[in-house]
């Protein structure tokens, strides 16, 4: 049985508290050592305070709440009886017992000694990493890990079911998912492994074109296009892939003048290329050029350039080199001149041109057609995937068996095992026995990895010896446990280098790995997916509100709000700054719209400002406008919703659910109630026993912020026209009178509030509900914040370090 | 999204929405039906709204005088004109459920349908609902075994309250014990579900190299696809797998394999029925004489809106999958119970928060107005389905839809008296226009639909014990 140095030190705290104990060396802290340490302490010390202040009520004559310390004979049985002294330490540290109407009241130093012990013995039990279950991608991950496999953001997963990451995550895969997670496969593929080269033929007379400013549709069954007049042949494409594009364009022109026929290839408005078009109507002539694009739609044009025969006009420019992207065009296309006369005598017509306009050059142009970038070689995908092609010396399956393992490395976030990659050959074989080319069976066999569970699914990894009931992770899964839970994503590159080399679990590596994943923007995935729903921030789009009573709340707002918190937390974690500004700081993010609900006017435009506050009854979570607003009702605030958050959210105290209401309770109900103000309403809630014990609690911290109405923005009268009653008290006799009075005992409190944060992030991180040990990691966790000025990116760096994160149950 | 009908083969694109124009529907034939071709299926749905109903506004006083040209219920009003086609039961329970305590709100969502009470403890363990006891049994004769639709967003993943998994909330379906199935709420996945094929690589023959079999007939399709060749593949690979995982995991793997096959069994099923409809296509002449069908309805697809807006268009979208046989199986939840409002009533008081009315009267009065709200987009959607033709008779004919709640009376949160409407004659099989008293449980009402639509008649649903007389 292995100790976390921890427990060590918390038994020579206990020993210098209770004035040391029974013999045995401080250098053998040996599990013996310490129970019989712990045992005898309990005879010594703890049993008798047991005896005067808590016997009378749980002991032999009463045993109140089912409790009797009686039945602990000694030390050794007690050990035995960690649940028991779980409880009995919250109700001591809560002051709960020995209740206050008794007399006999245990000195602080007793109580202490009652306290450091049952923590003690809290550290006894053996570390557990707790639960381990393979998790199954969440839908933002999905999309994520799509992202960095292929290079290439397609927001795959958009109709995935709206899952997030986090404690409560619901693993299973229903057939509907299933066949949703095959389509998306299959658009993915789709769009990434071309079965061929783009390819797109076009008769002229099918596409738009924009005929002296005229726009002018295409017909399904039109043939060639002639212009006499400035014209431009134009039509919207999908690049299915970046790369470089071939364009061919057949045409033929009537030439006037000395100048040839120019033609000029715009994508997007940006000029690429001039061609000369040099053949005549009757025998039109291809002429090409390429140029790189981007995947994506793009406005594709052929401008007719010089259609009016112009001697002042000067020669053409000399042909413009092949662009290197549309967005840096090679050259620009001179425009046509507008009025320009016809200065010279009209050669003889086209056939199908218009007589009058003889001086007008003529242009034909029978179709174009562009063809794409080979498939396998170009874009960032393509060049991901195909590792090796099949060519004279590599023969098919081999390409495939190096694409396979490459491809499934990255996938499955870890080396497939040989049995997975010959699966996969299997699949390609598949396509390929029936003559299949060589993209799709690849295009099939990248499929089955794309709906395996091994993809699916975080799996472990299986390199690592698996025959003590706990191991260490190993380096790929933690690689992958890490950057899921800092960016919602797979390793990077640097991640897979350090865990194919055996070392990201050397503490040095892992913790300058957590530095350099929390400064990159991606893990702005940590605010999204667990401060969002955290601070409840995630509602705050589809919250109702009245729109009469608040008008202007629009989505621009709402999103502004929402981020407020995000950045708040994105700031936090990048500045190195201290968690306990949650609960009460001197500054807040805001952007132009969110500044007037803070009442400033200073802040303007639509970008995110971190502003400071003079008015104390600003900063933190609890005063942000998003989060008064998901907390309030559509029409007006709800001291007992707010009141319940700031329980729930940062002090980590859950109030059951309300009792449903009891007829005997509506006969209670006259016509005056409804002249009653808020406050009366609600404070009827503490006449009724049975929701006293919640309400007398949650309802006068709610009322604390009755300052923000339902969208935060601060009010002296309320709703009736009356002065706002921000009077509170909480059990412990502690009063306030403003929201910065509240802060101020919360801040008193940031005991709770430390370890309900710490408690939901590390659930975050491990993907599932604490149990057992965890405690005992959170209180060591809360214990170093206070050590170091409560940071939040150390936290983080420390919760990647602890050990349920970065060892795992096996099956034994 | 490569888009692919099945079953239609024009799609036209109007402005911003998707209408479809599908073909008629005497190209196309019936799947299989469990007794004998002849007869046309019965299809079922199950549409729920939680927190019961205010009782004085919703129960006819009196049987005798209640129906469509008699004294009506100001909440059942909307329903009127179709009251000869509805079965209004009264004095249903679900016994063995207690809604009294605890997360009361959860609990009428899952034992609706499943009759059985959720476990805590932050896993999903409930009942096996009716609507998937019935997808099991005759969902395989379409292509889709069922369809559970909603409006909102839920998150299916937040943890509830007392430890219970917040999925609770979320559905009314359950596949198995242990798996919730989430609603589509977005119109267009469910168009997508509905009529987009995923498109299967087909199996040549090596030989030819030629031009794949797609719709060629029953020998061709006979052969499996490459897809399903895959998939065999990917479920051979995951026995590697579970030797390195937990008991917990393979149960979770186990589940994704049921998924594969379920998954293949559709696959197979949407190729079957595209041969069978290329076959009917093929002998024009094979039409069913004297029977008359209405065109598919046409249905515009658009986002956002009003909450009524939604209700109608998902509405509309489970009639077309009914219309065209794309299944015979719905649930449809209205509104999950986390107190959403209806600001097109014209106020911004939440559903929740009026049903817990204290007698206010002007919180009363709002909660009818909500409750007459649903049952107004109850009556749309049944409405709608009586103006179908269905060969022998309409649609509703055809059809049973059941609107109802989990709760009787939500401020008192008891489960006793739960609100039941039951639409449709299920082929024939229900005494409409009535009033009736129940005699069974939720659970035996459930029988009884079931073995309506073909479905086992012994099976017994959650507590219910045999199949209840009331229908007749």
């Amino acid at each position: 049985m292995r100790f976390p140095t921890c427990t060590a030190t918390f038994l020579t705290a206990f020993l210098a508290t209770t004035g040391g104990l029974v013999g045995g060396g401080t250098s053998a802290w040996g599990a013996d050592t310490s129970s019989a340490m712990l045992a005898s302490a309990f005879d010594k010390q703890v049993k008798p305070l047991l005896n005067t202040y808590c016997a009378v009520c749980h002991g032999t004559e009463k045993q109140k709440g089912d409790v009797d310390f009686s039945t602990v004979k000694d030390g050794e049985q007690a050990l035995g009886q960690l649940p028991l002294w779980k409880s009995a330490l919250a109700k001591l540290t809560d002051q709960e017992m020995p209740p206050s109407k008794e007399k006999k009241q245990p000195s602080d130093a007793e109580r202490q000694t009652m306290q450091v012990w049952m923590r003690a013995l809290k550290r006894l039990q053996p570390p557990d990493p707790g639960p381990f279950i393979i998790r199954r991608l969440a839908r933002v991950e999905y999309d994520n890990t799509i992202r960095d496999l292929f290079g290439v953001d397609l927001k795959a997963g958009s109709d995935l079911p709206t899952d997030v990451p986090g404690e409560g995550f619901g693993n299973t895969v229903s057939p509907l998912l299933m066949e949703k997670y095959l389509i998306a496969a299959d658009d993915i593929l789709d769009r990434l492994i071309l079965p061929d080269q783009y390819h797109l033929t076009s008769p002229a007379g099918q596409l738009g074109a924009i005929i002296a400013g005229v726009p002018e549709e295409g017909k399904p069954d039109g043939k060639e296009r002639i212009f006499t007049s400035p014209a431009e042949l134009t039509t919207v494409l999908s690049i299915p892939a970046e790369g470089t594009y071939s364009i061919r364009i057949k045409a033929g022109a009537e030439q006037v003048g000395k100048e040839p026929v120019r033609i000029g290839i715009r994508f997007d408005g940006q000029f690429v290329q001039e061609l000369k078009v040099l053949a005549p109507t009757k025998r039109p002539a291809v002429y090409t050029c390429s140029t790189k694009l981007v995947n994506g739609k793009t406005r594709f044009s052929v401008v007719f350039i010089n259609p009016v025969a112009d001697v002042d006009l000067p020669p053409a420019a000399p042909a413009a080199p092949v662009g290197n992207g549309k967005k840096t065009p090679a050259g620009t296309a001179p425009k046509p001149a507008p009025g320009a006369k016809p200065a010279t005598p009209a050669k003889p017509a086209a056939p199908a041109a218009d007589p009058s306009k003889a001086a007008n050059r003529t242009l034909l142009i029978e179709s174009i057609e562009i063809v794409g970038p080979p498939a396998g070689f170009v874009g960032e995908a393509q060049r991901r995937v195909f590792v090796a092609l099949p060519g004279k010396d590599v023969a098919k399956r081999d390409a495939a068996q190096k694409i396979a393992q490459a491809f499934a490395y990255r996938a499955y976030r870890r080396p497939p095992t040989d049995l997975e990659i010959q699966a996969l050959l299997k699949v390609f074989d598949l396509a390929d026995g029936q003559d299949e080319v060589f993209n799709e069976s690849i295009k099939l066999m990248l499929k089955a990895v794309l709906v395996s569970p091994q993809f699916l699914y975080r799996t472990p990894d299986d390199r690592v010896e698996a025959k003590d009931p706990v191991v260490p992770l190993g380096d790929y899964e933690l690689a992958s446990r890490l950057s899921y839970f800092l960016w919602a994503t797979m390793p990077d590159d640097e991640l897979f280098k350090l865990a194919k080399d055996g070392k990201l679990h050397e503490p040095e590596t892992l913790a300058t790995q957590v530095k350099r994943l929390l400064k990159d923007p991606r893990a702005h995935a940590l605010a999204e997916n667990f401060a969002a729903p955290w601070l409840g921030l995630d509602k705050v789009a589809d919250t109702t509100l009245d729109e009469k009573k608040f008008p202007g709340v629009t989505k621009d707002m709402r999103q502004a709000l929402a981020d407020e918190g995000l950045t708040f937390f994105d700031g936090m974690m990048r500045e190195s700054g201290s968690v306990l500004d949650f609960i009460d700081c001197d500054y807040a993010y805001m952007n132009g719209m969110t500044a007037r609900l803070y009442g400033i006017d200073s802040v303007k435009g639509p970008k995110m400002q971190k502003v400071h506050l003079d008015d104390k009854n600003r900063g933190g979570a609890a005063t942000m406008p998003g989060v008064l607003m998901v907390t309030s009702t559509p029409n007006r605030t709800s001291p007992v919703k707010r009141g319940k958050w700031v329980l729930e959210e940062l002090l980590g105290a859950s109030p059951p659910p309300p009792p449903p209401n009891v007829p005997a309770l509506d006969k209670q109900d006259t016509p005056e109630n409804a002249k009653l103000t808020l406050r009366q309403k609600t404070e009827r809630h503490r006449d009724d026993p049975a929701c006293a014990s919640c309400h007398r609690v949650m309802d006068p911290i709610g009322f604390g912020l009755e300052n923000f109405d339902a969208i935060g923005r601060w009010r002296d009268r309320d709703d009736t026209g009356g002065p706002v009653d921000a009077v509170g008290e909480l059990p412990g006799k502690q009063r306030f009178s403003s929201p910065s009075e509240l802060k101020k005992i919360l801040m008193g409190r940031k005991d709770e509030f430390l370890r309900t944060f710490t408690s939901k992030l590390l659930a975050f991180a491990l993907g599932r509900k604490l149990v057992g040990y965890d405690e005992v990691v959170v209180e060591d966790l809360v214990e170093q914040m206070a050590k170091d000025e409560y940071k939040l990116d150390t936290l983080i760096g420390r919760i990647v370090a602890s050990y349920p994160f970065r060892n795992r149950q096996t099956l034994h | 999204m490569a888009h692919r009908t099945t079953l239609s083969r024009r799609t036209c694109l109007k402005g911003l929405g998707v209408a479809m124009a599908l073909p008629f529907l005497e190209t196309m034939t019936w799947g299989e039906t469990p007794k004998g071709a002849a007869k046309n299926p019965v299809r079922m749905a199950f549409l729920q709204s939680p927190f019961g109903v205010y009782p004085d506004n919703f129960w006819p006083k009196d049987a005798k005088t209640f129906g469509p040209s008699g004294v009506v219920p100001p909440t059942l009003e909307p329903l009127r004109a179709l009251l000869g086609d509805c079965l209004v039961i009264q004095g249903l329970q679900n016994p063995g459920i207690n809604a009294t305590k605890g997360s009361t709100h959860l609990v009428e969502t899952s034992s609706w349908l499943t009759c059985t009470a959720p476990k805590g403890g932050g896993m999903v363990e409930v009942g096996v609902s009716a609507d998937q006891i019935a997808a099991l049994q005759v969902g395989a004769y379409t292509a889709i075994p069922s369809l559970e639709l909603g409006i909102q967003n839920s998150n299916f993943s937040h943890t509830g309250e007392d430890g219970f998994a917040g999925a609770y909330y979320d559905t009314i379906s359950f596949r198995t014990p242990t798996q919730p199935l989430p609603c589509e709420n977005n119109p267009r996945s469910v168009l997508n579900r509905l009529f987009s094929s995923r498109k299967s690589m087909p199996k040549r023959r090596a030989s030819s190299g030629g031009v794949a079999a797609v719709g060629g007939g029953a020998e061709e399709s006979e052969g499996r696809s490459l897809d399903q060749s895959m998939l065999d593949v990917v479920m051979e690979s995951t026995a590697e797998l579970r030797k390195h995982i937990s008991g917990t995991d393979q149960r979770t793997v186990d589940e994704y394999l049921d998924g594969v096959r379920s998954l293949e069994q559709r696959v197979a099923a949407i190729e079957k029925q595209q041969a069978e409809a290329a076959h009917a296509k093929q002998a024009k002449g094979n039409t069913k004489s004297g029977l008359k069908y209405s065109d598919p309805i046409e249905v515009a697809v658009h986002d956002g809106g009003k909450w009524s807006e939604k209700v109608k268009l998902m509405g509309d979208l489970m009639i077309l999958a009914f219309q065209t046989d794309l299944t015979r199986i719905a649930t449809f939840v209205f509104e999950h119970p986390f107190g959403i409002s209806y600001p097109e009533l014209g106020f911004t008081e939440a559903h929740h928060e009026c049903s817990h009315h204290d007698n206010n009267k002007e919180k009363i009065e709002k909660l009818c107005k909500i409750e007459r709200f649903q049952i107004e987009q109850f009556a749309y959607i049944v409405g709608r389905m009586k103006g179908l033709l269905d060969g022998n008779g309409t649609l509703l004919d055809n059809s049973m839809v059941m609107w109802g709640s989990g709760m009787g009376y939500g401020l008192q949160h008891n489960n006793n008296n739960m609100p039941t409407i039951l639409a449709g004659r299920g082929g024939g099989t229900i005494r409409t226009g009535r009033l009736v008293h129940a005699t069974g449980t939720q659970g035996d009402l459930l029988m009884a639909i079931l073995a309506r639509a073909g479905c086992a008649p012994d099976r017994a649903i959650g507590s219910g014990t045999k199949p209840s007389n009331d229908l007749v």
